[in-house]
């Protein structure tokens, strides 16, 4: 089924799950792990991938046992509608908040860098005809997109092989986890799950994908790669700065970037903030187009300007307080929460349904 | 009808905030901090060192100065004596004032860190005197001091004569428990800026510095380099002419072996370095073009070398101060447990550190 829009290919959906998980979290990754875990936290890194992986089987399983059925389809067949519509403004309220927070937290750190006097508002707008503009093309249309920007995206990647010369591994200490006083319980773990969050659209694809599409393969090699650079940055950071100056430091991934100079260019943070603006773009789009899907449920109406703008400004409205660190913070650590915890519980909850409907059937 | 209304509502969009025109900006080059005495408390006396661009200026450069209490305070001051935006984006060197080290600069680097402007590649230097004064010197021959200064630093830091510290550097050093941080020093010669050496912190205070003819010799403990030369003096020859050797292009590699790593009271260090490098000067009575006298030189070499490094490791001892991160490879061969309930500062101070020292003449030139 792929509704005649067009094909989605594997390679697509791999930079898309990248491009979906990796956004400005990535700035504070090695600090938040590392307060959270101590010493060597990256090790802690391909744990969570484990769970992510974990968390992506569970999907197949909804899209196997359903036959390719999507989520609305399988809620609308089993539930009445007086349960569905409350999920489904729940799935629209918390992923469009998601998108406003992740558009906002990438707007505090390009006026904290570059712009400390541009109104928020202003540079909020601006950001938001961008992903308007996103929104008016089909999904396949938009996957493509996201495919292209990983490519630019990919800059920065190559970029950190200039900070190569002052790694030092005897900086990483051979000590597994030490040197914090963050308890270690469920609540940090799910904290630090938050810059694996992404791959959820996966589950909202199913009716968008051909066989050869591979979603789950793709999605499965995508987290992997995430999972590497998730990895590679915050070794990188461990043998590049000292434990105790990481703790410091509030956007260490941003901050090394500044250490690189060329002859002809120097403070490369300001290429590297400015790439990432893809990265926050593209989340952003895609948690809006899952509220737009949950929205359209319910109205069942097609409206690629209004509803997508509605959306939108609702979630800037609900978002508006947040404002400084400290708040967009927590507003962050929340919706992670409340994420993480729901996107496991609903494939479990969608293959609960398709058991019912499979035991009435019979 | 809807995309054309978004494109022009984004045209109106393009802002015309936070807008920098450079002839319009001052872009702080060199910063020098130091310490004045007041009558009740001390405060900073603050020097900036800005490029002039105006065609018709006397001066290359703008020198401003403040006194105030906060290093920030002075920086809005500095900005209140020009005609242009003082911005620090472009800052390439942090001067302190002798005085003002030895006091401690921890929270001034703090503050730097904390500014996104500053970057993490400006230079951290300790003058030997007062920054001021240094900073205001009309050289004749160098009329932009401030890219004067950071040009010297970084040749210098390539030939291996001084670390290179950074900002990054001196702050990753100075939150790290198994190093103590290091900077260039320099001080005013006649119509130049001199080297000085290396100083040595205790945290972020300055203790002592190392003479410039030991430099290389801290690298040789500090870790693997290569470039620069040693210059050494072996004694009065037959002609009562003292014996002079220099030792170019200079590879050095190092390695540390700890032994008794549980007993504090018993721990040994070796530091084992290896140099391999070209004989360009030697004015003494061996025949060097012969296999067994360039050995007897190489030996001879090596001694020298040993008895300057143990001298330099004497220093580091006697001030407590662990510049060459003897501490990065004990924490790493000990458990955490252990390594925390060490007073690192005083085992370092009383452990015994031998280094051994192995010396390769590659070649002696191209004429003999």
């Amino acid at each position: 089924m792929n509704n005649g829009l067009g094909a989605i290919h594997p390679i697509q959906l791999f930079f898309l799950t990248y491009m979906m998980q990796t956004s400005v979290a990535i700035f504070i990754l090695p600090r938040s792990i590392s307060e959270a875990f101590g010493t060597n936290s990256w090790i802690m890194l391909i744990v969570l991938s484990g769970i992510v992986m974990v968390n992506i089987f569970l999907f197949q399983l909804v899209y196997k046992k359903g036959d390719g059925m999507s989520v609305f389809e399988i809620m609308n067949v089993t539930l009445p509608r007086m349960i569905t519509f409350p999920i489904y403004i729940v799935f629209a309220v918390s992923w469009s908040i998601s998108a406003s927070l992740i558009l906002k937290e990438y707007i505090y750190i390009i006026q904290l860098v570059a712009f400390p006097t541009t109104s928020f508002i202003y540079l909020l707008s601006v950001l938001i005809i961008v992903v308007l503009f996103f929104m008016q093309y089909p999904i396949y249309k938009m996957i493509r997109a996201a495919g292209v920007l990983f490519g630019l995206a990919s800059v920065t990647i190559i970029l950190t092989v200039f900070i190569w010369p002052d790694f030092s591994i005897d900086r990483l200490t051979p000590f597994i986890f030490k040197g914090t006083n963050v308890s270690f319980d469920w609540l940090t773990i799910i904290d630090q799950y938050r810059p694996f969050l992404g791959f959820e659209l996966c589950l909202f694809l199913f009716p968008y994908v051909t066989k050869d599409s591979h979603l789950f393969r793709s999605f499965y090699l995508g987290n992997a790669f995430t999972t590497f650079i998730y990895v590679y940055t915050v070794v990188l950071c461990l043998g590049f700065y000292s434990f105790d100056q990481l703790q410091h430091i509030i956007y260490p991934t941003l901050h090394f970037f500044s250490f690189i100079e060329f002859p002809f260019l120097i403070r490369i943070e300001n290429l590297v903030y400015s790439i990432f603006l893809v990265k926050a773009l593209v989340t952003a789009v895609f948690y809006y187009w899952i509220s737009k899907q949950a929205i359209q449920q319910i109205i069942k109406r097609e409206s690629k300007f209004w509803l997508p703008l509605c959306i939108i400004a609702f979630s800037v409205f609900i978002t508006y307080p947040f404002t400084t660190k400290q708040e967009l913070e927590l507003s962050l650590r929340f919706a992670g929460r409340f994420h993480s915890v729901l996107i496991f519980i609903l494939p479990l909850l969608l293959l609960l349904l398709l058991y019912i409907q499979k035991k009435v059937r019979k | 009808m809807k995309k054309g209304l978004s494109f022009v509502f984004m045209l109106l969009l393009v802002g015309c905030n936070d807008k920098y025109i450079i002839e319009e900006v001052g872009f702080l080059h060199s910063l020098g901090l130091d310490v004045e005495k007041g009558s009740d408390m001390d405060e900073y006396l603050v020097t900036g060192v800005i490029p002039q661009i105006a065609p018709d200026a006397k001066n290359n450069r703008e020198l401003l100065t403040s006194v105030s209490s906060s290093d920030k305070e002075a920086l809005l001051d500095l900005a209140r004596q020009s005609n242009r935006d003082v911005a620090n984006g472009q800052l390439r060197n942090v001067l302190f004032g002798k005085e003002l080290a030895e006091e401690g600069i921890q929270e001034n680097i703090r503050t730097m860190n904390r500014d996104p402007k500053f970057g993490t590649r400006v230079q951290v230097v300790v003058v030997n005197g007062q920054a001021n004064d240094l900073l205001s010197q009309p050289y004749t021959q160098h009329p932009e001091a401030s890219q004067y200064i950071d040009a010297l630093l970084e040749k210098e830091a390539r030939l291996n004569n001084i670390p290179e510290t950074r900002m990054h550097q001196f702050t990753r050093d100075l939150y790290d428990d198994g190093i103590d941080p290091v900077t260039p020093i320099l001080r005013r010669g006649e119509d130049t800026v001199v080297l000085d050496g290396i100083a040595l912190f205790d945290n972020a205070k300055y203790v002592e510095k190392i003479d410039p003819k030991s430099s290389r010799i801290f690298f040789f403990l500090l870790g693997n380099y290569s470039s620069g030369s040693l210059h050494l003096e072996l004694g009065k020859g037959e002609d009562d002419k003292t014996i002079q050797l220099l030792f170019d292009s200079i590879q050095n590699t190092r390695e540390m072996t700890i032994t008794n790593v549980d007993e504090t009271e018993k721990m040994k260090i070796d530091i084992q370095v290896s140099i391999k490098g070209s004989l360009v000067e030697y004015n003494g009575p061996l025949d060097i073009t012969k296999q067994k006298d360039l050995r007897t030189l190489e030996t001879e070499l090596e001694n020298r070398v040993e008895n300057r490094a143990r001298h330099l490791l004497s220093v580091l001892q006697a001030q407590g101060v662990d510049s060459i991160g003897v501490g990065k490879r004990v924490r790493n061969s000990l458990s955490y447990e252990d390594w925390e309930s060490l007073n690192w500062k005083e085992t370092f101070q009383n452990i015994e550190i031998n280094p051994h020292v192995e010396a390769e003449i590659i070649n002696i030139g191209i004429f003999s």
